[in-house]
């Protein structure tokens, strides 16, 4: 159990500055999720935690105390990887006694401990198997047991399931959920996977080029991102951004002048946000689930027309894809709208949910929460 | 029907080639052996027999008895034996090194590795015997177990060094994150799954070892201190040639070797390597 803070954290390979300047205090039994496309330093972050890069700059705690300059054997952290990265020479309960064998308990403790954990992943019988007799699923599980019998202060999980298939991706997801609220470990894990972000974390700490662009918990990043790319990297599927300019109307509110055609009105309690982009160019964010393919035709409705091209059906739902003003959007739409693909339909908007953008900056305009 | 045949016949030709290509590596170190249990008489005789019926170990006893045979088996199994040893401990931990390591130069230093081995020793042997003047170790093992080391190492440090290459990090640093100090970390993960690489080295180093003639004679004087070839070469030498004695002695140089690969050959067969990280 430890409360970790990262301080100014920089590293450079080279020239190269991989993550510069992160800050970040994660509590005590807190699922903190790393999330960022590839390249974007979250990996280099988790593997300086464990210790296994040295730092550049900054400085790292566990519980107050600087770990800078312990080795991961000193600093009592457990590491899941992406490659499992079992010992291949030995069976499962030997890769998952190893270290506590390393650490010098009592053989009785040991298989105690195992048989636990084993137990809690349901891999007891697999215990006298070689890794190369495991599927992809249970090597993951075994790698997440041999983390969990050292009973460590922080665990780490790099990528753990990104080489799993699909639906067992969603039952490890689950389970890592569940594990956390059995052990109420600190644990800090990476993925490009904004899903897994989205449904692990306590708190979701988005990355992009080695720095820590919004730190916040799920629902948050997900209704009020930061930036552009906070906006567009989280939730699928994915934001659409539409040009627009900023005017005002009649009665001294304000609309958005599409780019591609189409007048939408702000709401009123965003008007005081917004008044300094007025008569400007920005772009409006608003996801598919906020756009959706109108029938009902009433009277002046806040949407735009657009020709659809492709209608996705998921199952319970369904979605729209058009271009609009040289843009790809979405709008959702109902399943049985398949048929609608070709046609010229108009596109309302819930404009509640909508984002208005600074076009050289990307920086999303906040709004004051009612 | 006829695929089975085919099967057959196809069997039949890869055993026999085995046969052949068997009995014609087998054929010398049989005849070895036959000869050294034969009688004097038999060994000379005008048309050379295959079997004996009067086998005996005459020849053995005079080997152990009028020589100093059994001195050179000795030091020639202290001597291989170290300089194997040795071996594996300096080119793992160099093989690791240069594989793990980031330091200036170190492609230079492992090309520079393989270059060192392409110099026959001989070419540098009158150098190598004034250096070893120079500190004094002429004339005692330590001197041939450093030379056979000194050769053994470019090839079992470039050979190291490919089987470390292939063992993915991500278990090192597993092995480090479960507590282990980086020693530990490769002696119990990453030299188990190298071990091919580490019985190939030392088969190797063993038989540079054990069969070499030339750094003995070189760097040797005294008779307490030869090794088997060249104490071999001193009984073909001496007054009478007793080709009973000679076969006997080849046939004590050749077991330990034989021994030795028949004992460790098996941990050869690597397969080891897969199912530990993805794939």
């Amino acid at each position: 159990m430890a409360e970790v803070i990262l301080e100014q954290l920089c590293k450079n390979y080279g020239t190269v500055e991989a993550v510069r300047d992160v800050n970040l205090t994660i509590a005590d039994g807190e699922f903190v999720v790393l999330v960022g496309p590839s390249g974007c330093g979250k990996s280099t972050t988790l593997r300086m935690v464990a210790g296994l890069e040295e730092l550049t700059g900054g400085n790292i705690k566990f519980n107050g105390q600087i770990v800078n300059d312990l080795t991961p054997k000193q600093r009592n952290i457990a590491m899941v990887f992406q490659s499992y990265a079992l010992y291949p020479h030995m069976t499962v309960f030997k890769n998952m006694a190893f270290g506590l064998k390393l650490k010098g308990l009592a053989k009785d403790e040991i298989k105690r401990r195992v048989a636990e954990a084993a137990a809690l992943l349901d891999i007891s019988e697999l215990m006298d198997r070689k890794p190369r007799e495991l599927s992809g699923g249970q090597r993951q599980r075994v790698a997440m047991g041999r983390a969990i019998v050292r009973q460590p202060l922080v665990f780490l999980f790099d990528e753990p399931l990104s080489n799993l298939d699909a639906a067992l991706r969603g039952q490890m997801r689950v389970e890592i959920k569940r594990l956390h609220k059995a052990l109420a470990t600190t644990i800090i894990y990476v993925t490009h996977d904004q899903i897994e972000a989205m449904t692990l974390a306590d708190r979701i700490v988005v990355m992009n080029a080695g720095r820590v662009v919004q730190v916040g918990d799920p629902m948050t990043v997900y209704n009020r991102p930061i930036d552009k790319f906070v906006a567009a990297f989280i939730g699928t599927p994915k934001m659409n951004f539409l040009a627009a300019r900023l005017e005002t109307a009649g009665g001294g509110g304000l609309v958005l002048q599409l780019e591609g055609g189409g007048t939408l009105p702000v709401p009123e309690s965003r008007t005081r946000a917004y008044q300094p982009y007025l008569n400007k160019a920005v772009e409006m964010g608003i996801r598919p689930d906020h756009l959706s393919v109108d029938d009902a035709g009433g009277s002046e409705p806040a949407g735009f027309e657009a020709t659809i091209d492709v209608v996705e059906v998921t199952g319970a739902g369904a979605l729209a894809f058009f271009s609009f003003a040289g843009v790809d959007a979405a709008a959702q739409c109902l399943p049985r709208d398949t048929a609608r693909a070709g046609q010229r339909v108009l596109i309302a908007a819930d404009m509640e949910h909508m984002h208005l953008i600074e076009t050289d900056s990307g920086r999303v305009v906040p709004v004051e929460t009612a | 029907m006829i695929a089975t045949a085919k099967k057959a016949g196809l069997r039949l030709w890869v055993y026999g080639t085995a046969a052949l290509l068997t009995t014609i590596c087998g054929f010398p170190l049989a005849w070895l052996i036959l000869t050294s249990i034969k009688p004097d008489r038999e060994i000379f005789a005008a048309i050379p027999t295959f079997w004996t019926d009067r086998p005996s170990l005459d020849a053995y006893a005079r080997l152990f008895e009028e020589t100093n045979y059994l001195t050179y088996f000795f030091n020639s199994i202290v001597v291989a034996g170290s300089a194997t040893l040795l071996t594996i401990v300096v080119a793992t931990l160099a093989g690791y090194a240069i594989t793990r390591y980031r330091f200036p130069g170190r492609e230079t230093i492992a090309g520079g590795m393989l270059l060192t081995y392409m110099f026959a020793p001989i070419m540098i042997i009158v150098p190598f015997f004034i250096l070893m003047r120079g500190i004094g170790l002429t004339d005692s093992h330590v001197g041939l177990v450093l030379s056979y080391t000194t050769f053994a190492l470019p090839f079992s440090m470039w050979l190291l060094r490919s089987f470390f290459q292939s063992i993915p990090i991500d278990l090192e640093h597993a092995a480090m994150t479960d507590g282990a100090s980086r020693p530990q970390a490769v002696w119990y993960v990453i030299v188990p799954l190298a071990l091919p690489g580490v019985i190939a080295v030392s088969i190797f180093t063993f038989i540079v070892a054990w069969n070499d003639y030339i750094f003995t004679f070189i760097l040797i004087t005294s008779d307490d201190l030869k090794t088997l070839p060249v104490g071999l070469f001193d009984i073909y030498t001496s007054s009478v040639t007793d080709w009973g004695m000679i076969t006997a002695a080849g046939v004590v140089i050749t077991l330990p070797a034989l021994v030795f690969f028949v004992f460790v050959q098996r941990y050869l067969i690597s397969g080891w390597g897969a199912g530990g990280v993805k794939g």
